[in-house]
């Protein structure tokens, strides 16, 4: 079966969007910031299954083809389908897409998307998503679904793009864990202005 | 006019408070990198809790750091504090 992994880009004080988030303004006052590193490099990196090319340094380029290419499925909440409007019917490298939520959205509009609503809760929703994914890894995010992975022992690895800034405030990653959780830093890779870092949970 | 450095035991989701939970990361890359780090500081800027926490804690472990325990009572300290009166006990 597949793993269970998360991955976000954080600041240095554990923001992954700053402050006043929703719809008009999905990474919240400042948050762009967070992801300057998809735009400051000199390498070309196609996001599959979109039309998004980002420029980043070599070494993000070769971590990111190695992260998409082992993507199976992917788990979100329903805060983040709402904050990103259902990603226009076209989620991160357009795989099948799990979303947990109280109330499948009716006003639904986007035919065809790879979106199915989960409503008994994110262990049935990693459950669905790891039989569509297969040896492949399901992606959770963003914050809250991460937060419930690791509280509910889910979560077999987090992956993190730490930003060199200090956000100030926004929406924290590791709130509400629920104790203690031991971690393996398995992966440090040092590009010029983004450290990407990958911990297994070893609990 | 020389660098001010903040130099933090921190965990992954933010934490500083009691880094008693440090220990069990120690490797000689770490000792190196903090006193490597140590030797090139020439003054501490603390505030009264860190102070005191310090003056409770160094004096305990000076045999097993003498190296260490030598430079910290070595650097001239500046304590922020509002009710510290001097001569202080650890300096």
């Amino acid at each position: 079966m597949g793993k269970v992994a998360t991955g976000l880009s954080m600041s240095l004080d554990g923001f992954i969007a700053g402050p006043n988030d929703g719809p008009e303004r999905p990474l919240g006052d400042g948050g762009e910031r967070l992801f300057s590193w998809y735009s400051s490099g000199d390498t070309d990196y196609s996001l599959p299954g979109t039309e998004m090319v980002f420029k980043v340094s070599p070494q993000s380029a070769e971590l990111l083809r190695e992260t998409h290419r082992k993507m199976g499925a992917f788990v979100t909440g329903r805060r983040t389908f709402d904050i990103t409007n259902g990603w226009g019917g076209r989620p991160p490298l357009g795989v099948p897409t799990f979303v947990v939520t109280h109330t499948i959205p009716q006003e639904w509009v986007y035919e065809g998307a790879p979106f199915t609503f989960v409503t008994d809760g994110v262990e049935s929703a990693v459950e669905q998503a790891q039989a569509v994914a297969g040896e492949k890894i399901v992606a959770v995010g963003a914050a809250s679904i991460a937060q419930q992975c690791i509280r509910a022992g889910l979560l077999d690895e987090i992956h993190i793009d730490l930003a060199p800034v200090l956000l100030g405030d926004g929406v924290r990653l590791f709130d509400n864990l629920g104790g203690q959780v031991e971690l393996e830093r398995t992966e440090m890779v040092k590009a010029p202005d983004v450290t990407h870092m990958t911990f297994r949970d070893i609990r | 006019m020389r660098k001010l450095v903040v130099s933090e035991f921190v965990s992954l989701d933010g934490v500083v408070e009691d880094p008693s939970w440090t220990f069990q990361f120690s490797s000689e890359e770490q000792e190196k990198f903090k006193f490597d780090e140590l030797s090139a500081t020439d003054d501490l800027l603390l505030g009264q809790v860190t102070y005191e926490g310090f003056a409770a804690a160094w004096p305990q472990m000076a045999e097993q750091t003498r190296e260490y325990d030598a430079m910290m009572i070595g650097y001239p300290k500046h304590v922020v504090s509002t009710t510290l009166q001097e001569p202080l006990e650890w300096s």
